[in-house]
């Protein structure tokens, strides 16, 4: 929300006395009023995913063979299913995601340019892009069946027919990468964008424009499937989900499904169809770690000290009050860089414990064979990242919805009578706000752990090289969880 | 539930538990006092002062990082040279400068975690508040 306002004259000094400036960009999901993890903790929860990896490994060599737990029940045929048919939920549920996209729209043309005060802020980073998350971990992919722009796009599809077919093939080439590309944008604008109610209004009528275009080009079925890319989000996050949800549209048998399953089973069900997939869900968990890492102290240091004193200053200029300006403009390059490179970063490191997977498992299927199986089990960890780094979001930020319902525009209306609800902030006790992220993250550690174990007993012919190939893999995730650890153990630039 | 199951539940939670029972320090409070964000960031005997200038639209005197304890009294004292509108986050508390008039806010700061300290007119962050844990 606030741009590198903060620089000025003092701010050079500090570049040549390690005084660093320090705009803490609060990115558009609000302010986060956390404090680092202190220093035993983030060793506690390091030296605990690792004791637990070899835990399970120990188990699986115990037990031998473990099936995947498939017991599932089946909702479609229940009373609450029924109910939900007669009560017409989904169609309702569609008209109030298509009003709440228009609302977004509409207050942030003509509301208050107050981020805190106009509702499409709080709506669209809060209680959307983090609290839908979480209620698709837990419900399911509920937002394949009420997506707006889909929905908006059946609209048109019933005003004219055949648009929604599409003009041209969707080149199967092309994989989910479009979809990869989009979540980049909105990942950017999130944290570099500097995007207030205004601007956000104008990205959702053009991502709106865009999806409506991109349907009548290469058809709704293609595009909601591999380019929209909120949908392969939620569909990747829905597969932890206990309940395992499937509108019928979307259903090759054309009978849809709603059934409930042990959380997390819903990833070994599927494997990534592609490389494409495997760098989103890489995306998915480097972006959150670049998030909480571009606000650190070490990062700043990286670029304002380390970087200016070992070349940057040949370049610049000797001067650091002359060369500030132009060290924040090649900043701001180089934390885009390292954003937009990360996905592409994890997949080198990936690979290379895939590699050592391969040679250890003796596995005669080829890496890029090996590195879709495995991509799915990495989402539990991606999972906690995201929550650990977010959550209290919701209840200092999201909770605000009340208020805001009732003045969408911040123009002091009171509509429903909550207008003065919520003052206050409530805000979050750091020592439980420490514990749930220490907790999360082992415990999020070891159900990949787990998964990728159960995958392994597939992939390779043999107990014993299954097991041999799960080092290289514990190798892998103990690393992304101690980075993800590491980074929020960091002191954030004040 | 099979019995191997159970085994290895109940070795992992003795492996949690044992783990914290090693790390944890004694004195948590000393644990998470961490070093200062920044060189200037002194940690502030209580009722300190913490005076700041503002010229421009920038801070040109005033510490960066102010670290104190939950619980301990926080005075912020501020001069700018223009109008503007002086805002503690999370605490949501305010202050309105009058242009080369010292403003003060004082408040116990009773919950943990790290606010920003901004001007709204300028878009200046002025400091970042570092509460620790008692």
């Amino acid at each position: 929300m606030r741009r590198a306002l903060r620089a000025g004259g003092a701010v050079a000094a500090a570049v040549a006395g390690g005084w660093l400036p320090g705009p803490a960009l609060a990115h558009s999901f609000g302010q986060v009023y956390n404090l680092p993890v202190p220093v035993w903790l983030y060793l506690y929860g390091a030296a605990a995913a690792l004791a637990l990896s070899f835990l399970v490994i120990g188990y699986f060599v115990t037990v031998g063979r473990v099936g995947v737990a498939s017991r599932t029940l089946d909702l479609g045929a229940s009373a609450l299913a029924h109910a939900a048919r007669r009560l017409a939920v989904i169609p309702v549920l569609r008209a109030v995601a298509v009003a709440g996209l228009l609302l977004c729209i509409v207050t942030g043309l003509f509301g208050t340019p107050n981020p805190y005060g106009n509702f499409n802020m709080t709506f669209f980073w809060i209680v959307f892009a983090l609290g839908f998350t979480y209620l698709t971990a837990l419900a399911g992919d509920l937002y394949a069946a009420i997506n707006p722009w889909r929905t908006l796009a059946d609209g048109i599809e019933g005003l004219f027919r055949g648009y929604a077919r599409g003009r041209f093939h969707y080149p199967k080439r092309l994989g989910h990468w479009p979809a990869l590309v989009l979540y980049m944008a909105f990942i950017w604008l999130e944290l570099f964008g500097g995007v207030g109610p205004f601007s956000l209004a104008v990205v959702l009528a053009a991502y709106t424009g865009l999806n409506l275009g991109g349907v009548w080009l290469v058809g709704a079925s293609a595009w909601f499937r591999y380019c929209e890319f909120f949908g392969l989000f939620f569909r990747l996050i829905a597969r932890m989900a206990p309940v395992d949800y499937l509108p019928r549209r979307d259903d090759p048998d054309g009978r849809g499904r709603l059934r409930l399953r042990p959380p997390f089973v819903g990833l070994l069900q599927a494997r990534a169809p592609d490389l494409s997939v495997l760098v989103f869900v890489l995306f998915m968990l480097s972006s959150t770690a670049f998030d909480g890492l571009h606000e650190t102290v070490v990062w700043r240091k990286l670029f304002f000290v380390d970087l200016y004193h070992w070349g940057l200053r040949e370049w610049v200029g000797a001067n650091p009050f002359a060369a500030y300006p132009q060290m924040s403009r090649l900043f701001g390059w180089w934390q885009t860089f390292w954003l937009l490179a990360s996905p592409f970063l994890y997949l080198a490191v990936y690979l290379g414990f895939i590699a050592l997977t391969k040679w250890a498992g003796r596995s005669e299927l080829t890496v890029a064979e090996l590195a879709r199986r495995f991509t799915l089990p990495l989402l539990p960890i991606a999972l906690v990242y995201h929550v650990t780094h977010y959550y209290t979001l919701i209840q200092t930020q999201g909770v605000k919805i009340v208020t805001l319902a009732s003045d969408p525009l911040g123009r002091g209306w009171d509509l429903f009578g909550t207008g003065d609800w919520l003052q206050r902030t409530i805000i979050p006790d750091a020592g439980t706000v420490w514990h749930v992220q220490v907790g999360l993250i082992v415990l999020g550690h070891i159900v990949s752990v787990y998964l990728a174990h159960l995958e392994a007993l597939r992939t390779f012919p043999d107990h014993r090289r299954a097991t041999l190939s799960q080092l290289p893999m514990l190798g892998l995730m103990v690393l992304f969880t101690t980075v993800g650890l590491w980074i929020l153990s960091q002191p954030i630039q004040g | 539930m099979n019995k191997p199951a159970l085994t290895f539940i109940v070795l992992g939670v003795a492996v949690l538990a044992g783990l914290f029972v090693w790390l944890r320090p004694d004195d948590p409070a000393s644990a998470t006092s961490r070093v200062p964000a920044a060189e200037e960031a002194a940690t502030a005997p209580e009722f300190e002062i913490h005076r700041f200038r503002v010229e421009d639209g920038a801070r040109v005197a005033g510490p960066a990082v102010i670290e104190i304890g939950a619980g301990d009294a926080v005075t912020l004292m501020v001069t700018s040279d223009r109008a503007d509108e002086l805002h503690v986050h999370g605490y949501d508390l305010h202050a309105d400068l009058r242009p080369g008039e010292a403003a003060t806010l004082s408040f116990k700061a009773e919950h943990a975690g790290r606010f920003e300290i901004e001007l709204h007119g300028a878009h200046l962050g002025l400091a970042t508040l570092e509460v620790r844990p008692r």
